[in-house]
C-alpha cells in the first residue's frame, strides 16, 4: 500500500532530518513509528502527505508516486488525521467530517446525497452518530479525535496518517482510540501511525518502527525491535521490556521506564 | 426545536423574502412622496405599455434616483459582507474584514489619487482596486513576517497599513483643489449612495458578480479551508491557488464597492458574525446568507440615512454608529477564544 524508498530531507538551511529512509506499510497491518522528540517523525508524515516535498527518494501509495499526483488525487489516496486542536470558528462535527468529501467534489459542486451519506457511514462506523449536530470544540479530546478519524474514513482514502492520535488522552481513551485502529487495519486499512508510548505498539499488534538521527530501524515485530537495548538506546533512559505472566494481559508486553537512581 | 431558526435553508429563503420585502419598501422612501401603487405602476409601465397616469418627475425619481441608489446599497452590503467572509475564512480569522485588514483605506487612497489625478471614473475604480491589493498584500506580508499563526498579529498588521494609508489620503486631500477635488474625495471617504447612476452601478455590478461567483465556485474548498493549511492541503486543497484567487475575489470585490460608495466600515466585520450565528460557520451557507443580510443591512441604513431629514447624513458614519456598538455586543454574544 505504502512503499517508502531512499528518502532523504533536509531543511533550506541544510540541517538533515531524514537519510535514506525506506519501509514499506501493509493493509492490515498497523505500524507504529516511535522516536525520541524532534527526530523527524512529523516531518516523514508530512513527506507521506505531500506536504513536504522530499530532496530524494519515492514515495508510492497504491502504485502512484506521490510526487506526481495532484493535491486532490493524492487526498483520495491518503488521507491524515491531525492531532486535535480546536478550530477557528464554531464547527459542527456534521460540518467537519463533511469536509473530508473535499477531494470528491466536482467543481462549482455542492456535496451530493451520496457525500452526505459517506460522511454519515463514517461517523456510524466510528460509533460518534449521535455527535454530528454537537459543537466539535466542545467535545473530549478522544471525541474530537474519533471525528478527524471520521473525516479520514470520510475522504475515502485506504492510508491513514495519523499524528500521536493518542497524545493527552486519558488510558480510556487511548484504548478505545487503538481498538479503532485495529479494527480499521483489520478492515483492510493501511495504518501509520506515530506514538510516545511503545506499548502501543505492543497493544496493536501490528509492526513498529524506530526513528532516530534521521535514520529508521524496521518495521519489524514489535517483539523483535522494542527490545530493552534498542529502547534504552533511542530514548537514553534506563528501560526495562517485561511480559506479563498472569492476570487478564497475560502474554502482553509492557515497556516500563527505570526511575534513574540519585 | 422545529422553528424556523434551526434550518439554515429555511432561514436563507425567510431572508431573501425579507430583503425582497425591504427592496420594495425601499421606493417609498425619501422626501418626494410617491404612493406605493404609483410606485408599483411606474415598475409595470416599464415592461408593458401601460398608461401613464403620473408625472415625469416621480417616473424620474423612482427610476433614475431611487433605483440605482437601493439596489447599489444591495450591492455594496453584499459584496463588503461576502469580502468579509472570504477573509475571515481565508485567514481562519474572525477578527479581519476589509477594513481590519487595510484594504478599505488602500483602495480609498487609490480613489483619492485617482481624484486628485482627475481621472474618469473606470480609471478611478481601477486604481481602488491596485491599491487595495496592494494593501492587502502589504498586511499579510507584514503578518507573517512577525508571526504567521497568530490571530492578533494580521490584525495589528491591518491597523499599520490602514493607518500608513489613511495619512497619504490626508495627504491627497491637502493636496487637492479645495474647490473641486477636495468635496469629491471628502464626500467619498464619509461613503454614501446618493450619487449613484446607472452607469456607475453597472460598473460595479460586474466585477462584484464575477468575484462572487469565484467565490462561490470555491465555497467548500474555502470550507475546507477553516481546517488549517495543512489539513486542507491533505484533503486535496490546492491552497496556494484558492488563496491567491479568494484574495483577489474578495479585493475586487471590496474595490468595486468602495469605488460606488466610498469607505463604509463595519459591515464586512459585523454581518459575517452575525450571519455565522444564525446558520453556522460553513462557508457554503455563510457566503449567500452574508449576501442577503450584508445587503438588506446597507439597504436599511441607507434608508435611514434618507429619512433622517434636510442633511443627509453620510452612509458610512451611520454604519459605524450602529456597527460598532451591535458588534460589540455580538462579540460579548459569542465569547470564542481568539488570542
Amino acid at each position: 500500500m505504502l512503499e517508502v524508498t531512499n528518502l532523504r530531507f533536509a531543511w533550506p538551511n541544510g540541517q538533515t532530518v531524514l537519510e535514506d529512509v525506506s519501509f514499506t506499510a501493509t493493509s492490515g497491518v498497523p505500524l507504529a513509528l516511535l522516536g525520541p522528540n524532534g527526530t523527524g517523525k512529523t516531518t516523514l508524515l508530512r513527506c507521506l502527505l505531500g506536504l513536504e516535498r522530499p530532496q530524494a527518494g519515492r514515495v508510492i501509495v497504491a502504485g502512484h508516486d506521490l510526487a506526481a499526483l495532484s493535491r486532490t488525487e493524492a487526498a483520495r489516496l491518503v488521507a491524515y488525521v491531525p492531532q486535535a486542536s480546536t478550530t477557528a470558528f464554531a464547527f459542527r462535527v456534521a460540518d467537519i467530517v463533511l469536509m473530508g468529501r473535499t477531494p470528491h467534489l466536482g467543481f462549482m459542486a455542492a456535496p451530493t446525497p451520496a457525500d452526505r451519506r459517506a460522511a454519515d457511514d463514517a461517523m456510524t462506523r466510528l460509533g460518534i452518530a449521535d455527535l454530528a449536530q454537537r459543537a466539535f470544540d466542545e467535545l473530549s479530546g478522544g471525541e474530537r479525535q474519533l471525528v478527524l478519524v471520521a473525516r479520514a474514513l470520510a475522504q475515502g482514502a485506504k492510508l491513514l496518517v495519523l499524528d500521536e492520535p493518542c497524545a493527552s488522552l486519558d488510558l480510556a481513551r487511548q484504548m478505545r482510540i487503538l481498538a479503532v485502529l485495529r479494527d480499521l487495519a483489520t478492515a483492510g486499512y493501511a495504518i501509520l501511525l506515530t506514538t510516545h508510548l511503545p506499548d502501543h505498539a505492543f497493544l496493536l499488534g501490528g509492526t513498529a518502527a524506530l526513528l532516530k538521527d534521521g535514520r529508521l530501524l524496521g518495521p519489524a515485530a514489535p517483539t523483535e525491535l522494542l527490545t530493552s537495548p534498542t529502547l534504552e538506546a533511542l530514548y537514553g533512559t534506563p528501560i526495562e521490556v517485561v511480559s506479563l505472566t498472569e492476570g487478564r494481559a497475560r502474554g502482553q508486553v509492557l515497556c516500563v521506564p527505570v526511575m534513574p537512581s540519585r | 426545536m422545529n422553528n424556523i431558526l434551526s434550518s439554515p435553508r429555511l432561514l436563507l429563503g425567510a431572508s431573501a423574502l425579507g430583503v425582497l420585502g425591504l427592496f420594495l419598501l425601499s421606493f417609498l422612501v425619501g422626501p418626494y412622496p410617491i404612493p406605493p401603487a404609483t410606485v408599483a405602476r411606474i415598475f409595470l409601465a416599464q415592461i408593458s405599455l401601460a398608461e401613464r397616469h403620473w408625472s415625469e418627475a416621480m417616473e424620474m425619481v423612482v427610476l433614475d434616483v431611487r433605483f440605482p441608489r437601493i439596489a447599489g446599497a444591495l450591492l455594496v452590503g453584499a459584496a463588503l459582507a461576502c469580502a468579509g467572509a472570504a477573509y475571515q475564512n481565508l485567514f481562519r480569522n474572525p477578527l479581519v474584514s476589509p477594513g481590519v485588514l487595510g484594504v478599505s483605506s488602500g483602495a480609498g487612497f487609490g480613489a483619492a489619487l485617482g481624484i486628485l489625478l482627475g481621472l474618469p471614473g473606470a480609471a478611478i475604480q481601477g486604481m481602488a482596486f491596485a491599491l487595495g491589493l496592494v494593501a492587502v498584500a502589504l498586511t499579510v506580508w507584514l503578518g507573517r513576517s512577525f508571526d504567521r499563526h497568530a490571530t492578533l498579529v494580521l490584525v495589528v498588521a491591518g491597523l499599520v497599513v490602514s493607518a500608513f494609508f489613511q495619512a497619504l489620503v490626508s495627504l491627497t486631500k491637502i493636496v487637492a483643489d479645495p474647490l473641486n477635488q477636495l468635496p469629491s474625495i471628502t464626500f467619498w471617504l464619509l461613503g454614501g449612495l446618493a450619487r449613484t447612476t446607472p452607469a456607475t452601478l453597472l460598473g460595479a455590478l460586474v466585477p462584484i458578480a464575477a468575484a462572487g461567483i469565484v467565490l462561490h465556485a470555491l465555497r467548500w474548498q474555502v470550507h475546507a479551508l477553516a481546517a488549517g493549511e495543512d489539513e486542507a492541503r491533505a484533503l486535496g486543497v490546492d491552497v496556494r491557488r484558492v488563496r491567491i484567487i479568494l484574495i483577489v475575489a474578495a479585493t475586487l470585490m471590496t474595490a468595486a464597492a468602495t469605488s460606488l460608495c466610498g469607505i463604509v466600515g463595519w459591515v464586512g466585520l459585523l454581518i459575517p458574525h452575525i450571519v455565522r450565528m444564525l446558520v453556522g460557520p460553513g462557508f457554503a451557507i455563510v457566503l449567500p446568507m452574508s449576501a442577503l443580510l450584508g445587503g438588506g443591512f446597507l439597504l436599511g441604513m441607507d434608508n435611514l440615512a434618507r429619512m433622517a431629514g434636510t442633511v443627509e447624513v453620510p452612509l458610512g458614519i451611520l454604519t459605524s454608529l450602529i456597527g460598532a456598538p451591535f458588534f460589540a455586543l455580538v462579540l460579548a454574544r459569542t465569547r470564542r477564544q481568539w488570542f
